[in-house]
């Protein structure tokens, strides 16, 4: 719960209620599949609430009035139940892909918790959703929403088209059908690891070949010498994601590895790691 | 008097309508319209924010009681799924 100066989100209370009615459409149904084949729905539900509104930034907050509090306001809510096929139409698809960090991971304090807020109220809750608003709709309507500056917005919008390396790993099992005695293909994995052509990844500042790109996996082919160092991967010019990794120790004979197959290290990526 | 969640109060209500089992004529309610005062406040228990929603303990109001929300409420007869 979030309360902060006696106050309470007024969507906080209508989640509350909302959790009520279903909680009383459970037990109804549960006290009629007991015995009869019929139970009541809630169709329609409005309450009068007498209480104080108050205003803190973006939030509406509200607290239930006390006795004697002769001027306080009325907010009259009402609900009523609708269809999926209605929350469907109503509703923008910006659909979060899985694992996808949260736009606070990714922006930092590039936008205040005021901002996100906004931000979320528009549907807005991870870099790629906000990304695809600023593709269906404009930067201008993000702004109008999210009372961003133009100039905070970009900057936010370029941070978060920023390359991420969240880890390296060989690519041991099946090594890509190379011989043994060659070093492992890598797997980068994180997020924006590639835009429209396939980026450019190097090693300690050698260009290494990319086997298979997406956005959020890459597979290369180092050479022995390149199993660390500093990683590089460019997606497009000055969106440059660097970070350190040692692989070091899969650098070895191939018929040591043959004998005793190594298990799979990972190398975690320094989560540090921006251009 | 302890406070009920605003689910029980519901609930109770509800269940308060329907016809006795033996009544002498087969009557059945298939719709409830209800329009009440209610004492509403909230209670916090660990992260959650639980409603609680009761009818009034008295018939007048005192100047120690919370100002009364009013609950309008329409309950449809459905069948189980």
């Amino acid at each position: 719960m979030n309360r902060r100066g006696g106050g309470l989100p007024i969507e906080q209370f209508i989640q509350a209620l909302t959790s009520q009615l279903d909680r009383a459409q459970s037990a109804m149904a549960l006290k009629a599949s007991a015995g009869l084949p019929l139970t009541f729905a809630v169709k329609d539900i409005s309450i009068d609430l007498r209480a104080h509104v108050e205003v803190e930034g973006s939030a509406v907050r509200i607290v239930p009035a006390g006795p004697g509090d002769g001027d306080a306001s009325t907010l009259h809510i009402a609900l009523t139940t609708i269809t999926r096929p209605m929350i469907e139409e109503n509703t923008l698809q910006l659909s979060a892909e899985p694992d996808e960090p949260s736009l606070k991971d990714v922006l930092g304090d590039e936008v205040s918790e005021e901002e996100q807020r906004r931000l979320e109220w528009a549907g807005v809750h991870t870099v790629s959703q906000l990304r695809e608003l600023q593709r269906r709709s404009s930067e201008d309507a993000i702004v109008r929403v999210a009372q961003l500056p133009v100039e905070r917005l970009r900057a936010a919008l370029t941070r978060a088209s920023q390359p991420f390396v969240s880890h390296v790993a060989p690519d041991l099992p099946r090594n890509g059908g190379r011989p043994l005695d060659e070093p492992p293909l890598l797997r980068i994995r994180g997020h924006n690891l590639m835009q429209e052509q396939t980026p450019q990844v190097r090693i300690q500042g050698e260009q290494i070949p990319v086997l298979k790109a997406t956005a959020k996996e890459l597979v290369i082919a180092p050479l022995a010498h390149q199993l660390g160092g500093t990683l590089e991967v460019e997606i497009a010019p000055g969106l440059v994601s660097a970070t350190e990794f040692d692989l070091t120790p899969l650098n070895r004979p191939a018929k040591r590895e043959a004998a005793a197959p190594p298990s799979e290290p990972a190398a975690p990526a320094d989560e540090g790691g921006e251009p | 008097m302890t406070r009920r969640a605003l689910w029980e109060t519901l609930v109770e209500l509800i269940e308060a309508a329907r016809p006795d089992e033996g009544a002498a004529l087969p009557l059945r309610v298939t719709s409830l319209y209800l329009d009440v005062p209610l004492e509403v406040a909230l209670h916090a228990a660990g992260d959650e924010l639980e409603l609680l929603g009761n009818l009034p303990r008295w018939r007048w109001t005192t100047a120690f009681d919370n100002r009364q929300a009013r609950l309008q409420i329409d309950f449809r007869e459905r069948g189980l799924t």
